[in-house]
């Protein structure tokens, strides 16, 4: 069976920095895969050219067995719309638009109507253990809170992979791992496939399989070690 | 101490600061020169018989032609108290670092205050000179005689220069009174009430008076209450508009279908105030362009009457009032530009965390020109329609039915001008959105 998600030979650079050499790496459907290494070491840009935010200078990046990284900027908005979901850090929620337009906005910019999108935002919130929030703002949430909506809204178009950038980490440990099992619980309900930035040893200790980025270069972890 | 390191904050500034503050400058430039041209004319004594130039020679049009530069001050203003918001950003970063060297709260306010005089002075003078360098030359190219009696007296420049270096003082100071900076962070002081209904009570007022004043029987009464009720309805449009802007992003927001609106109208109601600000100029503009249309039919009405060409007095005075017009129709909508920046600059990760998501770039631009419709259509049309309703007696008991049809079609047309205006300039801003919003920002390595 061929990968769902697969990059060879990438390589990105930043003025005068290279984020990333030759990295290699395969990603089976369903399959829930942590990035790990230490700061700087080019594991968030790798998620990014993994769901197409940014384009690698070299290498490839297939997706379903289609090359993905030479398509044009509107082809890799859609790519991304329709088919991955993206937590990041710092939630990243619009902050004029309640916690249930959030959710209904991420819905309604995929066609939903409003009602529609509302019904299924508040049933998303729910289900994050944030449906009391709904009609608060990402200033009024506490840190948590934001990034169950955030987890919310990346779960509520049902995207087949679901990208995290170190969803856990402007949060304590106790409300991280909260978050980390209602995002991981979610997926694996679905079947969706999860891409986990982190460079937290216990967070990473939830994936099936964990590789490290170190300057820039991507290693398996053998399972022997973790 | 503050003298010393703001010299050494200004000479390490980024690209986009020294932006900033050339910006500041050119609106300090401009107001220094619309002052002293006010305080110019004020200081002209007697009349004397001109074809064209009956403005600026005629003693008792003098006043209301210092007015008008006066008037033409506000757009100014707001494009600096604009500018000083998007430096907020930038400033408040480097103002927490400075408490965390040692800077008291005290020290702090006083940094950005010396660095206003400093940029408000520079402008300043560049705008003093202008203003003595381009009378000199204007009365050269016009061949004016009397330059002794025209030309502004030396001695009150600088007391104009000092009065708008202390302006951009008090206006940076103003602009930061709602942020507190700590050693480790930069917090806004609470939100900011909603601007209440009660903003729009002047306009109300305003647009009764002025309707009274048409059958008060003593002219003279009439006359200063349609002034009253003028000038009540043009503070009105000031101070009510951010609350048209919440009303209308509110009522927006409710029905929107499309996310698109949705963004756009709950991005209004959570800062209605700086967007109020701007649109609040750009119906001041249609107000006047509405008011003008009243008086250019009575001129035309009057000499196709008397079968006469329209004098050159009046010729010149439209120019000059469309000049004037377009002049703070510009400013403003500039200042609605550095809205955008200072917006994109506090929000751009949220977009960006929006177009990462799969947003296409065209929706958030969509998003943006319909946040500047929503705003700028019912604060355009307010304004239209007090014009008008204060002149609806007039209109009513006119001499011609043709009148109303002239002065309404003529209230329409600046309406969709200044609307259209707005929202040109941000679809032209899309550059800036585009380069906020980029996915590829949220890279933090």
């Amino acid at each position: 069976m061929s990968p769902l998600l697969h990059a060879r030979g990438v390589a990105k650079t930043f003025g005068r920095t290279r984020a990333l050499r030759d990295a290699s790496l395969s990603i089976d459907a369903g399959e829930v895969v942590a990035i790990s290494g230490p700061s700087g070491s080019g594991k968030s840009t790798l998620l990014h050219c993994l769901a197409e935010i940014v384009v690698p200078d070299e290498g490839e990046i297939h997706y379903g067995g289609t090359r993905v990284d030479e398509l044009d900027e509107d082809a890799r908005t859609r790519l991304r719309r329709e088919a991955f979901g993206i937590v990041f850090q710092f939630g990243g929620l619009v902050p004029e638009l309640t916690a249930e337009e959030n959710v209904a906005v991420s819905l309604m910019f995929r066609g939903t109507d409003r009602a529609e999108a509302s019904a299924a935002a508040r049933e998303w919130l729910e289900r994050v253990g944030v449906g009391d929030c709904a009609a608060l703002r990402p200033g009024e949430l506490s840190g948590g809170q934001a990034q169950r909506v955030a987890v919310a809204r990346a779960l509520a178009t049902e995207p087949a992979v679901i990208f995290a950038d170190e969803p856990t980490g402007a949060l304590d440990s106790v409300t991280g791992e909260e978050v980390l099992g209602l995002l991981l619980g979610a997926a694996r309900e679905r079947g969706a496939t999860v891409v986990l930035v982190t460079h937290d040893n216990r967070i990473a200790a939830y994936a099936d399989r964990e590789v490290v980025v170190r300057d820039g270069v991507v290693s398996d972890v053998p399972a022997v070690a973790r | 101490m503050p003298f010393g390191i703001a010299a050494m904050l200004a000479r390490g500034a980024s690209r986009a600061e020294r932006r900033r503050r050339r910006l500041l400058a050119c609106c300090a430039a401009l107001t220094t020169f619309l002052m002293l041209g006010a305080v110019n004319l004020v200081m002209i004594r007697g009349t004397v018989q001109t074809d064209w130039a009956g403005l600026v020679a005629e003693e008792g049009l003098r006043p209301g032609t210092a007015l008008a530069l006066v008037l033409l001050v506000i757009p100014v203003l707001a494009l600096v108290h604009q500018s000083g918001r998007v430096a907020q950003a930038t400033q408040e970063r480097r103002l927490a670092a400075l408490r965390l060297a040692g800077a008291t709260p005290g020290d702090v306010r006083r940094l950005a205050a010396v660095e206003a005089v400093r940029i408000g002075a520079a402008g300043a003078v560049s705008g003093g000179i202008a203003y003595v360098c381009a009378q000199r030359a204007a009365m050269a190219a016009l061949g004016v005689h009397h330059t002794g009696r025209y030309a502004i007296a030396l001695w009150v420049v600088p007391f104009v220069l000092v009065l708008v270096a202390a302006a951009a003082a008090a206006v940076s100071l103003l602009v930061s009174r709602h942020v507190v900076t700590s050693p480790l962070h930069v917090a806004r002081r609470g939100t900011r009430p909603r601007p209440r209904r009660a903003a729009l009570i002047p306009l109300a007022a305003g647009v009764a008076l002025m309707v009274v004043s048409t059958f008060v029987p003593w002219l003279d009464l009439g006359h200063s209450l349609l002034f009253l009720g003028a000038a009540a309805a043009l503070l009105g449009v000031m101070t009510g508009s951010s609350r048209l802007v919440l009303e209308a992003a509110r009522l927006t927001a409710r029905r929107a279908r499309t996310p698109e609106t949705l963004l756009a109208a709950r991005a209004l109601e959570g800062d209605p105030r700086a967007t109020g600000r701007t649109m609040a100029v750009v119906g001041l503009v249609v107000a006047f362009g509405t008011g003008a249309g009243v008086i250019e039919w009575d001129v035309f009405h009057n000499a196709s009457t008397a079968d006469a060409p329209i004098g050159s007095f009046w010729l010149v005075s439209f120019g000059l009032t469309y000049a004037a017009l377009l002049f703070a129709l510009l400013v403003a909508v500039t200042a609605l530009v550095v809205h955008r920046a200072e917006a994109l600059l506090e929000n751009g990760r949220s977009m960006a965390v929006l177009a990462a998501s799969g947003v296409p770039m065209a929706s958030l631009r969509r998003a943006a020109a319909r946040q500047t419709l929503i705003a700028a259509t019912p604060v355009c049309a307010v304004a239209a329609l007090a014009t008008l309703l204060g002149m609806a007696p007039e209109l009513v008991i006119g001499p011609s039915p043709l009148m109303v049809v002239w002065t309404v079609g003529r209230a329409l047309l600046m309406v969709a001008l200044a609307v259209a205006a707005a929202a040109a300039v941000t679809a032209a801003s899309g550059r800036l959105l585009s380069r906020a919003a980029a996915p590829e920002h949220l890279r933090t390595e």
